[in-house]
């Protein structure tokens, strides 16, 4: 297959792992049916073995950085790829990353071909080459045998806290092209035969608010691939380079057969569905399913244009975003790999808020577009599977950023919501869902360490919505500033209409934001801006609730299923 | 039985005294016994009421002449009651604007993309929040007043709770509201009143309130265990196991039983560490594989790791606990091949009943140990109790229900191995340890038949097999020291003076000590939660002699991160003090009284896929120094250790079989 990039004519481009080398998963998938018959038992062993790798450079990514980004609320990920570029194992922490790391390590090879030999090692956060948005730094290296041959390549990527652009985050609301947004790293050589290329690597933390930090955290990147190469070459001693490269292959064709044995069991058909992203006069973002036998095509060439706002979703969002949506509905557990999402093609038109092209602002789009792009699947979805596919979730991460000069302080947090009833159960309150998972920040750490006091952390009463299985709570989350003066920035969505619910199933409750002044008067403030506040004010964020499922007059059948 | 007098006899010349290490598990409750000669039983559990099977095993273990005067216990008590719910209604006290903390939790959900898996509900039947706020520097922003108090007691009481958990924002801070609250909650329900600022002075709100309330919802059952044992061994001192690894007198387990909810488990740690110290390694993996599941835990320089993150049944709970990570395979795991053609092992379980099928109860599925029958290393003609041996035919039968993909019974073990490495590999390569200087401790049924393929597939130094495996948690409630942490947060640079805070933090804890065991003279030492300014995530480090906080953070963030930033300022977060006294054994003991050992014996075995002759013998007959060579099995009651081509036990001076190989 070719690589389709045309404009947003009706045609598109679909598919994932496209190179010059003219990767195509149908191709790979039938000839890895063919010739890589491992035993029931090596399958498990090298199953283990590759998943190993990958959660050994997770943990000493972990381990070794220095910012609580990636060390508490693991905004990180490590993954191992074979030599062709393709995923056979993945150490993710937010799924937000699940189908953004094989675009990264696409571009490196697409970039550098053969000079990305073992030992090279490309950087890069260019969300039109290989990215997804600015602050997600990715670090590839290419792993040889010892006699220098290619095995493959490990990849780790982590959220760094500061990368420049117009404030401090590198997440401003008021972004209208990517070059507000900070430093933008097309694929670059940050090591080679020699060492560490320490000049790419001072311009790389040069453009960060907060350098010695981001050195910090790379130094952490280098050795979680360090320790990848080392476990992966090891593994290329004992298997052989073809042996590797088979059992390899194996195992994403292990993890296809147990997707595409889910996809058979969904019913074929064409399913669309339209939902909206709430910026100027709202923005459209369009699905049509269609369900073939064991394949699946997502089709968002309908959505809207991009904007000039940050909420324009690059081409591996909206990938990472559907593959989130097959992997919960397909096989949760099979290995995260290749093979998860070879039975999904993915098709958009660039130029649309689904696929922006340069020079749109992304920021949002990873943390906003994506969980919004995740509602239009499940609706599509939800007509094909309908007792599976759980109603709407608050479909936002209301962010939160508090932060000031003097006193210099940044705080920066996403808030929970109520997640959407399922068929067979009420939604969770007060929980991240989607693309994100990362945790909150406690009252007693956050008052410790800001001029910010938290005057209320609760579940949202009554925001879920009826149904059968009642949505979610959302949360209200109410924090004052106790310093003269401080910034204020947000960032939601599903303020103007809340979740939909599903099968006579309510909508949750609209998310509602609003500034509480020292004296006593409430402003109700839009999702999206930035305000100054001063000492005594506050802000108040109450977030969706998800929807219900199932009319509300109906009971549920047995209430020892309902989370309390 | 023996006729001298224990040591410590001093009551009565005609009755020796005993010291006994019980611990109750699941099925079985291990006892050891020291009199002249340290003696291991294992008699059935009894859930109905655990302490019945407690007197059984002392009744076996100690005879009728030999009365028990020490009992070191570790109880499944408070965690079958958090598991099974059988549980206290509590209620939780906690500041207005904080009413869901325990609903909220940290916001993340347990399964990024399952959605069958949902949190579980936490334990709490009802909240009252008090209008009431501290600020992080102790002074009350929102004082509580009297009015306050009654309408809180009033709102609590009208929720009829059995127990109640009293966790206020800031509570570490400046306890005097939740005191106040607190003694009138006592005062007025006559219930138990668990309060934050005394079980666990430390930041992070959702974590002190869920351990508050999960020890608020155990403690009426544990006190009510503990005191039935007490009424029924009158001549008895009991301590209590804690999940940190130490002991505690009757009267803290009872009213802070969140302390227990690893009592087993640590033990065996313990056990673990002084069996690795003996055969000369500082730095271990305790390895215990029984049936179900299997337990691993870093040791370094003889001590477990502490954990930072316990939890049970994803409650978390801060109170000192062992890091053992636990993986759900064991000796009873099912094997099956799914439908993408894998062999997998777990996490079904073949449970006691039918159990495995080469136990002959009915059981059909092939379980790990109907592999191990299959392959000749379990005795065909071992007694399985009521009459029956094992039926290698049926496990034979079972295992080849497997497809034909798999390899048999090998492949089922060769499965389990990858499973157990990177459960392995989790707790060294992955905190930046090499298993090359470590030796693999194993115990637990099945510990010692997976353990030598394990070690070498990891690249450890050594296994070593302690003489009892199968009671070796109850030989470590003997070596565990009775135990008090004090603490409090304190967010202080280490150039502050917080002499007064570790006056204080030391006279509690000694003080603590003297009250559980009067005349005791308690070490103290200063420990505290370190971190880097603007990091979240704190590291536990001794005070060095020198005072030199700063310095000895640099060296413990550089051996646990690899790296130190010696530019940047470092917090004292938490400041501690631990006080330990006397535990009921010094050393480990040797000379352990194995029972009779028959006449050495051959079997053919298959290892590796290889059919070979292995020696066979009885842990009981050998001594300190003997040596044998691999093919070999080991036997003794409780398991048996597996013995590879190439690799050589021989037995230490205490009588730990040490394993080495050939590279």
């Amino acid at each position: 297959m070719s690589d389709q990039r045309e404009g947003p004519d009706g045609q598109g481009r679909r598919g994932k792992a496209r190179s010059s080398q003219g990767r195509s998963s149908q191709g790979r998938s039938s000839q890895g049916r063919s010739g890589n018959n491992l035993s029931a038992v090596e399958l498990e062993v090298v199953r283990h073995a590759l998943a190993g790798v990958a959660d050994e450079m997770g943990a000493a990514l972990r381990r070794a950085s220095y910012s609580p980004n990636i060390k508490e609320r693991a905004d990180c990920s490590a993954a191992v790829f074979d030599a062709r570029g393709a995923m056979v194992a993945q150490a993710e922490h937010i799924p937000v990353h699940l189908g953004a790391m094989p675009a990264s390590v696409i571009a490196a090879i697409d970039a550098f071909g053969d000079r990305l030999a073992p030992g090279v090692q490309v950087a890069l956060n260019d969300p039109y080459q290989g990215g997804t948005h600015l602050p997600d730094l990715t670090l590839v290296a290419a792993v040889g045998d010892e006699d220098g041959r290619l095995l493959g390549y490990v990849a780790n990527r982590a959220h760094h806290a500061d990368v420049g652009g117009a404030a401090p985050g590198s997440m401003p609301a008021s972004a209208t092209d990517i070059a507000m947004e900070g430093v933008r790293i097309p694929p670059v050589i940050v090591a080679d035969a020699d060492g560490v290329r320490e000049d790419v690597l001072g311009l790389i933390a040069a453009n960060s608010r907060t350098p010695d930090e981001r050195r910090g955290d790379l130094r952490a990147q280098f050795a979680a691939n360090h320790v990848g190469a080392q476990r992966l070459a090891s593994l290329g001693h004992r298997y052989g380079i073809e042996g590797l490269a088979r059992a390899m292959t194996a195992v994403c064709d292990y993890t296809d057969r147990r997707v595409r044995a889910a996809v058979t069991a969904i019913p074929d058909g064409v399913y669309a569905f339209t939902d909206l992203l709430e910026v100027g006069d709202g923005v459209e973002i369009a699905v049509t399913l269609t369900v073939d036998g064991d394949a699946v095509t997502a089709d968002f060439r309908s959505s809207g244009g991009q904007v000039a706002a940050p909420l324009n979703a690059v081409r591996a969002v909206t990938q990472s975003s559907a593959f989130f949506v097959f992997r919960m509905l397909t096989d949760p557990d099979a290995p995260p790999n290749e093979g998860c999402y070879r039975a999904l093609d993915v098709v958009t038109a660039p130029g649309t808020i689904v696929d922006a092209a340069p020079p749109a602002p992304v920021a949002a789009g990873n943390v906003e577009t994506s969980q919004r792009i995740v509602d239009v699947l499940l609706g599509a979805f939800a007509q094909a599977l309908p007792e599976r596919v759980p109603a709407a979730s608050q479909g936002t991460m209301n962010n939160l950023l508090l932060g000031s000069a003097d006193p210099a302080f940044s705080y920066y947090e996403t808030i929970a919501g109520g997640e959407g009833a399922t068929p067979t159960r009420d939604g969770m309150s007060g929980v991240h869902t989607g693309m994100t998972n990362t945790r909150n920040t406690p009252a007693e750490a956050l008052e410790l360490a800001y001029p910010l006091r938290v005057r209320r952390a609760e579940l949202r009463a009554d925001s879920g919505g009826q149904g059968r299985h009642r949505g979610g709570d959302g949360v209200v989350r109410e924090v004052e500033v106790t310093c003269p003066q401080a910034v204020l920035t947000l960032q939601g969505e599903r303020r103007w209409r809340g979740p939909w619910g599903l099968a006579g199933g309510g909508a949750g409750a609209a998310g509602r934001d609003a500034i509480v002044r020292a004296d006593g008067t409430e402003e109700p403030v839009p999702s999206k801006g930035t305000w100054t506040l001063h000492a005594g004010d506050r802000v108040r964020v109450a977030t969706p609730g998800g929807g219900g499922w199932g009319p509300p007059d109906e009971p549920p059948p047995d209430k020892s299923e309902q989370p309390r | 039985m023996s006729e001298q007098p224990g040591e410590d006899s001093s009551v009565s010349p005609a009755a020796a005294t005993a010291t006994a290490g019980v611990d109750v598990g699941g099925t079985f409750t291990d006892v050891v016994v020291l009199t002249a000669r340290p003696r291991a039983v294992k008699v059935p559990t009894t859930p109905s009421d655990q302490v019945d099977g407690v007197l059984d095993g002392l009744r076996l273990g100690a005879g009728a002449s030999d009365r028990v005067a020490v009992m070191a216990h570790g109880t499944t008590t408070a965690t079958n009651a958090v598991l099974e719910r059988e549980i206290a209604r509590t209620v939780l006290v906690t500041t207005d604007g904080f009413a869901d903390v325990l609903s909220i939790a940290r916001q993340d959900r347990p399964s990024l993309y399952d959605l069958s898996v949902t949190r579980t509900a936490h334990l709490a039947a009802g909240t009252v929040t008090a209008h009431e706020r501290t600020l992080p520097d102790g002074e009350p922003l929102v004082p509580l007043t009297h009015e306050e108090v009654e309408r809180v007691v009033d709102a609590v009481a009208a929720l009829e709770p059995d127990s109640v958990a009293v966790s206020l924002l800031f509570g570490f801070a400046a306890d005097d509201h939740e005191r106040r609250l607190s003694d009138a909650l006592a005062g007025r329900l006559g219930v138990p009143v668990t309060r934050g600022s005394a079980l666990l002075p430390e930041f992070r709100e959702y974590e002190r309130a869920s351990t508050c309330v999960l020890n608020a919802a155990i403690a009426p059952v544990m006190q009510g265990y503990l005191a039935e044992l007490d009424r029924r061994l009158p001549q008895t001192g009991i301590t209590v196991m804690t999940s940190g690894g130490g002991t505690a007198g009757l009267d803290f387990a009872a009213a802070a039983p969140v302390h227990t909810l690893l009592s087993g488990p640590a033990a065996g740690v313990v056990a673990a560490g002084a069996v690795a110290a003996s055969a000369g390694f500082d730095d271990a993996i305790a390895f215990d594989m029984g049936g179900t599941s299997t337990d691993v835990c870093l040791i370094r320089s003889g001590r477990p790791e502490i954990a930072t993150d316990a939890a049970i049944d994803g409650m978390p709970f801060r109170t000192p606990a062992v890091a053992i990570h636990t993986v759900g395979a064991g000796g009873g795991s099912l094997a099956w091949v799914d439908p993408g053609g894998a062999l997998r092992v777990g996490p079904r379980s073949a449970g006691a009943v039918p159990g495995p099928a080469c136990y002959g109860r009915g059981g059909t599925e092939p379980a790990v140990t109907d592999a191990h029958a299959v392959l000749g290393h379990l005795d065909p003609d071992r007694e399985l109790g009521g009459g029956l041996r094992l039926d290698v035919a049926a496990a034979r039968r079972a295992i080849t229900r497997l497809s034909d993909a798999a390899d048999g019974a090998a492949g089922v073990l060769t499965v389990v191995r990858a499973t157990m490495a990177r459960a392995l590999r989790r707790v060294s390569t992955e905190r930046g340890v090499d298993p090359a200087d470590l030796a693999l401790v194993a115990y637990g049924g099945a510990g010692p038949l997976h353990a030598t393929a394990l070690a070498r597939e990891l690249g450890c130094a050594a296994v070593v097999i302690p003489p009892a495996p199968g009671v070796l948690s109850a030989l470590g409630l003997l070596l565990a020291p009775l135990r008090y942490e004090a603490m409090r947060t304190v967010m202080s640079s280490p150039s502050d003076d917080i002499a007064d805070v570790w006056t204080a933090l030391e006279r509690e804890a000694i003080a603590e000590l003297r009250r559980q065991r009067p005349g005791a003279e308690p070490t103290s030492t200063r420990v505290a939660d370190c971190r880097y300014a603007g990091q979240s995530h704190e590291l536990r480090i001794d005070i060095p002699p020198d005072g030199d906080v700063a310095g000895a953070f640099h060296r413990a963030h550089r051996t646990a991160y690899g790296y130190a930033m010696t530019n940047e300022p470092v917090h004292i977060v938490t400041a501690r003090v631990v006080a330990e006294a006397d535990p009921a054994l010094e050393a480990l003991p040797s000379a352990w009284d194995q029972g009779k050992a028959g006449p050495d014996r051959r079997r053919r075995i298959h290892i590796g896929g290889e059919a070979v002759t292995a020696r066979v013998c009885d842990r009981a007959g050998m001594t300190p120094h003997d040596a044998i060579e691999g093919p070999a099995l080991i036997e003794q009651s409780d398991t048996t250790t597996l013995l590879g081509v190439g690799e050589r036990a021989l037995v230490d001076a205490v009588g730990n079989l040490v394993v080495t190989w050939d590279e």
